[in-house]
Formats: C-alpha cells, structure tokens, sequence
C-alpha cells in the first residue's frame, strides 16, 4: 500500500525533510520504516507524537495497528498544549 | 504573616481610603479571584445593573504575584459579568499586577463613574486622578503609548468605551478578554489604570523561597509541555490535535473536523508566520507567538481565536485570523466572544433568519465588521450584545453557542462530554478554564480517556475545576497547571501502551477522585512533582497552605462563585448548553456524540454537595467555612 507520510516539528527535522512515500499498511510498519532509515532517536521521537492518518487520531481508530489504505496519509504532529 | 492591602477608590467622588483585609479572609481565601468573589458578595447589593455606577470591579492579585516564581505576572479582574448577569472573573498577565504590589497594594476595589475620560495613576503610595479625554477613542495601543512607558497598565479600547458586552481590557498586549471587564471600565469612564512601584513585595519565608524558585523554575523548562511543546508552538498547536479528534469547532459548532485545519494551524503559522515567541514578566514558558501583521510585529493569536476566527466560520485564511486577532486586540474585543457572535450571524444569515452581510467561508470583510461591532455602528451594535441576546431576538436558541450567555470557547464538547459538563457548570459561563478543561484529557492531551462516557466526569470535573481556581488565585498563570500530567507521559507518546492504560484508567477513577475530594483537609503534604504551586505559595504566604487546604480553597472559591450567581438569580436551570451540544449527535450515525448533562449534572451536583437544583447546601457550606 502506498501511503504519503508527513512530519512535523523535530521529526521533520531529523527524517531531514516534510513528507515522503512509503509502502505500509499499518501504521506499525510506517513507524518501523521511519526506525529503519531514520535511526533509534527518529523512531523514539515519531513514537512520542500525536499520529494521524487522513487526519483522524489514531487513537480514536486502533492505535498503532490502524489499517492503512492505497493513497491515504500518515502525519506526525507534536503534542500540543493550552488552556 | 503580612495581610493584604486594597485601596478602595469611589470615582465619582475620588475619595481613596486603604482597607486592609482581615486575618481570616486572607486565610480562608487568600487572594486573587476567590478573595475577589468574597469582597464583590460582600460589597455589592443584588441585582445591580452591572453597568451602572454602583457596580464594583475588583482589579486583584495573588501571594504568588510578581515574587518571581514562573508564570506569576498574574492579576485578576472580577466583576458582575456583563454577558451573564452571574460573577465575572478574568485573569490576566502584563505589568500592572506587578506594579500594584510594588506600589504596596494587593488590589484595588472601584466603584462609582468618573465625571469624564479618567486616568486612575498610582505611583508607590500616591493615587491621583488624571483627564483621560485625550485618550477616549483611541486604541488599546496608541492609548498605553500615550501613557507613561515605565507603568503597569490596564486600559481599554473602543470597545470598551461603547460598552460592548465583551469588551476586554488589556496590559501591554496581554487580555482580560472574558465577560465584559472593559465594558465595566467603560461605564466608570475609566480608561486606564496605571501603577509604578518601588517597593519590595513581601515574602514569608525569602530564602526558602528563593531556592524552592529556582528548583520550580527548572522543573517548568525540563517538562516537556512547559519546556518544549508550549514554547514552540503556544496554544496555537492545538489546532490540528483537536481537528483529529473531532473537538475542533466548525461551521458555529455543527461539526467537530475540518479538512483544511492545517492552514490555519500551530504547526503552519510557526513555518510561515512566526518572527519569534515571546514571553511575561518571570514566566520561562514564552507561549506567545510573534507574527507579522501587515509589516508589523504583533502578537499571534491563541488556539481559541485561531479555531473561531478559522474553522468555526469554515476558513482556512490564516492571514485573516492574524489580522482579526490584532484588530480585537486593537479595539478591546474577546475574540472568543465576537468570533462565536459573528458564526451565529452567519447561520442567521444561511437559515435566511437574519442578515448581518457575513457568510460562512467568507471572512476578507471581518475586520470591517469587527471595527462596527466595537464602535456599536448600525445594525453591528446588536452583534455587539452577544450570540443569546441576538438569539432572543431573532430566535436560532438551539444553535447560539453559549452557556449562562457567555459564548464556549474552541472545544467542541460533543467529543469531550466532560468539557460539555464543565462548560454548562462553569461559574462564568461557556468558559474551558473555570469549566475545569477536562478536554485535556479527553480529546486535547497526551493522557485520553474516553471522551464519549459520562463516568468519572462528573468527580474530573470537579476536581479540576476546583484546582485550577486556586491555581489562578494564588497569582499564576493556568498554562503553568500544565504541569500536573507528569512528564513521563509525554516522553512515552499519546499512542504508547501505558499511556493509553492510564488515559483509559481514568474513566474509572471517579470513587478514588470522590474519596480524595472528602478528605482533602487530610492531605497536609506537598508534592513538588504534581503541584509546585501549593509550597510556592506556602512559602510566599507564610499561611499553612497544604495540598489539602489548596484543594479545599479551590472548592471554596467555586462555591462562592456559585452563590454570586445564585444571588443574581443564575440557578441550576441556567447550568445548561444549546440544543445542538444536547440533542444533536455530531456524528449521526453515532447517537453517543452529543453531551448528556442529563446524566452528568445530578452526578455533579451531588460530588460539589449541592441539592437537587445546584444549590450548595447549608452542610457543605458551614463545612468550606463560607457561613
């Protein structure tokens, strides 16, 4: 399955850039290939994330085993606070 | 033990006389808004118009006040709250907090109407009255640009000085955005407060206190959210965490998600519209975002104003909100309340209901509108009464989006019932903070427990509620309470097993929270790590302040507040939300998004106490030493 992956905040930083192809079909295996090209730090810090796929929270769907479809896209976003 | 000073002014006859607080005021509600909602029960008679010149508006601080602890920059303004009728509070950040207390003052009482424009100057202990008719019309900038530069100030704008309902006051750029504090200090013809001191403010214990500074102050900048998250992104990121989880308001509160959020997000106004981030006085947090508005550095908006002024009228256009959140603060306007007022017009105006030349998705003309709404210009003075007085009007009651007739803030509570309950019981109406912002650990946060049950909320929701009262009364910022979820779970992730354990854990935590409520006065501890502000304000105070007695106070305070409204005829009939919140499901195909008060309500009446109806009962008071 093809998915877009988008990162923000230090992750973009440390993937070295915003957005990129994957193949995946669960969100699992994006955070596994973010590890594998990325290294240990990349993958800790995608972990620590709020992640997303076409903009739902994963943790509304099935966390981080949340199927993934053809042309879909995974975001990692910074957790955020406020008040 | 030092006790408060207040310096009670009557502007119509410019008498001034010090009136010390007593010892047992100052420990049974120490300061800021709940010392505030004493004095304003105390001195004022019911049913008061909360425009007229008898009125009084408390302008206060904390023990916690510019002592150099982190965030505590804080001052307090309480009132009778022009949208509501019930108590009005709003906490503020800026100098003039600071300055009272160097000036020897911990707050000031104001009731009466000056002759004309009026300047209230305090300079360490000398009040005097200045012509503020060269002022009157001028903006919340130009106006503190005219004023002496080293001062702390309080001033309003327009929208003050026409009386618009949620007019705000401002100190530097910092707000008293809620309820309609300019409002008050326009009908007094008080256009500005300002104050300088010299003197020292007065520590109980200053070394302790010093070292136990520098500990918190450390702890604030290695926290992940206070050290990191809220520094790079402010409030501002908040956006696209709401929008996944479907709490972001959009369309005046018909949906919770909207696909183009990330325009108007945290995350995109740092990559695109940020200079720098900024912060107040002692505060290591630096929230504020820095942006450029027409060439000009100014200060960003906040979450709230980014989820009104944006998704909430179906607009990605973060240009428009950079510039109507300067233009609001520019003229004295709570964004929240105009914002939520103009997506009310609009579905006026899409049900063919009313028309006031604003449309969903179309937003270039709103700083135009916002300017009428400010100088109450034709027919934009009714928008400047707030989304349920145009309600009463024009009808449209099932989707004016207020409680109590204060406008909600940016969280669709449908997706975090426990915020609907907060917002339907919160003292100063449709307000997040004096809700308790259960969203935070419903649908915002790191630790999310079922956002849909009803369990538990009740019992969360008192609890925050009253922790964030005495954290706002001690002198601090809320986005320092930021530090009650341990630091731990935001190095493990939102997604991590245990995260998830505990987040889901809370739902079932009710009992354990209700038994720990009861014996609160037990608890004669302190725990640095889950709430630094109680030894802070133990050692500034010098009073026995414990986490038991914190928590006691906050419960006190909310009470307090609940018979100002009580008083003034707002009762548990008035503890509700629109139809849409209520009866309307978010999702139609699952009936469980819409807020079951229903349920709630009677759970949190008996957790706080209170009768059948939302009345505290005669037990509980005696039992919070309010009678």
């Amino acid at each position: 399955m093809k998915v877009l992956v988008k990162y923000r905040g230090e992750l973009a930083r440390l993937a070295g850039r915003e957005s990129e192809e994957m193949e995946a079909s669960r969100v699992d295996e994006v955070l596994r290939q973010i590890k594998a090209r990325y290294g240990a730090q990349a993958f800790k810090e995608a972990g620590r994330m709020l992640i997303t796929v076409d903009r739902q929270s994963v943790t509304l769907l099935q966390n981080r085993r949340t199927p993934l479809k053809e042309g879909c896209t995974v975001a990692f976003l910074p957790v955020c606070g406020g008040g | 033990m030092k006790l408060p000073v207040y310096l009670k002014v009557d502007l119509t006859t410019q008498a001034v006389e010090q009136m010390p607080i007593s010892e047992e005021y100052f420990r049974l509600y120490v300061g800021g808004k709940s010392l505030a909602a004493r004095l304003l029960l105390d001195l004022t008679e019911e049913g008061l118009d909360p425009l007229c010149p008898e009125a009084v508006c408390i302008i206060n601080t904390g023990p916690l006040t510019g002592t150099g602890a982190p965030s505590t920059s804080r001052f307090n303004m309480t009132f009778k709250n022009v949208m509501t009728g019930g108590i009005g509070t709003s906490n503020c950040g800026g100098q003039l907090g600071v300055m009272l207390r160097r000036c020897g003052y911990d707050g000031l009482i104001l009731t009466g109407r000056a002759e004309g424009p009026t300047v209230l100057e305090i300079t360490d202990g000398e009040v005097s009255f200045r012509d503020g008719s060269e002022l009157w019309g001028l903006d919340m900038e130009q106006t503190q640009q005219a004023l002496p530069e080293h001062y702390g100030k309080l001033v309003i704008g327009p929208a003050g000085e026409h009386l618009v309902r949620y007019a705000s006051a401002g100190s530097g750029e910092r707000m008293a955005g809620r309820c309609g504090g300019g409002a008050v200090l326009g009908s007094k013809n008080l256009k500005a407060v300002i104050a300088y001191g010299t003197g020292e403010i007065p520590v109980a214990r200053p070394e302790k206190f010093r070292r136990y500074v520098k500990r918190w102050i450390n702890f604030t900048r290695k926290h992940p959210m206070t050290g990191d998250a809220l520094p790079r992104y402010g409030s501002a990121g908040l956006v696209n965490k709401a929008n996944a989880t479907h709490s972001l308001p959009t369309h005046n509160f018909k949906y919770g998600h909207f696909d183009k959020a990330d325009a108007v997000s945290g995350e995109t106004m740092a990559e695109t519209a940020l200079t720098r981030n900024a912060g107040c006085v002692s505060c290591p947090i630096r929230c504020e975002r820095r942006v450029k508005v027409e060439n000009k550095e100014v200060k960003g908006p906040e979450y709230e104003t980014l989820g009104l002024f944006g998704p909430n009228m179906d607009s990605d256009d973060l240009q428009a909100v950079l510039k109507l959140n300067y233009t609001c603060d520019l003229l004295g306007l709570d964004t929240i309340s105009c914002a939520a007022t103009i997506a009310f017009a609009m579905e006026l105006k899409e049900r063919g209901m009313a028309d006031f030349g604003v449309e969903f998705g179309k937003v270039s003309e709103l700083p135009r509108v916002v300017e009428q709404i400010a100088h109450r210009e034709g027919i934009y003075s009714e928008l400047a009464n707030g989304s349920k007085w145009m309600s009463e009007k024009y009808g449209g009651g099932e989707f004016a989006i207020h409680s109590k007739g204060l406008e909600l803030a940016s969280y669709e509570p449908r997706r975090s019932v426990g915020m609907g309950l907060g917002y339907a019981t919160s003292n100063r109406g449709g307000c997040h903070l004096n809700g308790g912002y259960v969203a935070l650990l419903e649908s915002i946060g790191v630790l999310m427990t079922d956002a849909q049950t009803t369990r538990s909320k009740a019992e969360l929701t008192v609890f925050l509620q009253n922790s964030l009262e005495s954290v706002s009364s001690a002198g601090c910022c809320l986005f320092s309470a930021q530090t009650f979820v341990p630091a731990i779970f935001f190095k493990l992730g939102p997604t991590h097993p245990v995260t998830r354990m505990v987040g889901g854990a809370l739902a079932h935590m009710g009992p354990g929270v209700r038994l720990l409520l009861a014996a609160s006065r037990l608890l004669r501890i302190n725990t640095f790590y889950y709430v630094p502000h109680v030894e802070g304000l133990r050692l500034a105070s010098g009073l026995p302040m414990y986490m038991g007695p914190f928590m006691e106070w906050g419960d006190r305070t909310f009470n307090l507040e609940r018979l100002y409204n009580l008083r003034e005829g707002l009762g548990g009939e008035s503890d509700s939300l629109p139809g849409r919140l209520t009866r309307e499901p978010q999702d139609p195909k699952r009936p469980d998004t819409v807020v079951r008060l229903d349920e709630m309500l009677p759970k949190y009446y008996a957790v706080r106490g209170w009768s059948d109806k939302g009345v505290p009962t005669e037990k509980r008071l005696r039992r919070l030493k309010i009678r």
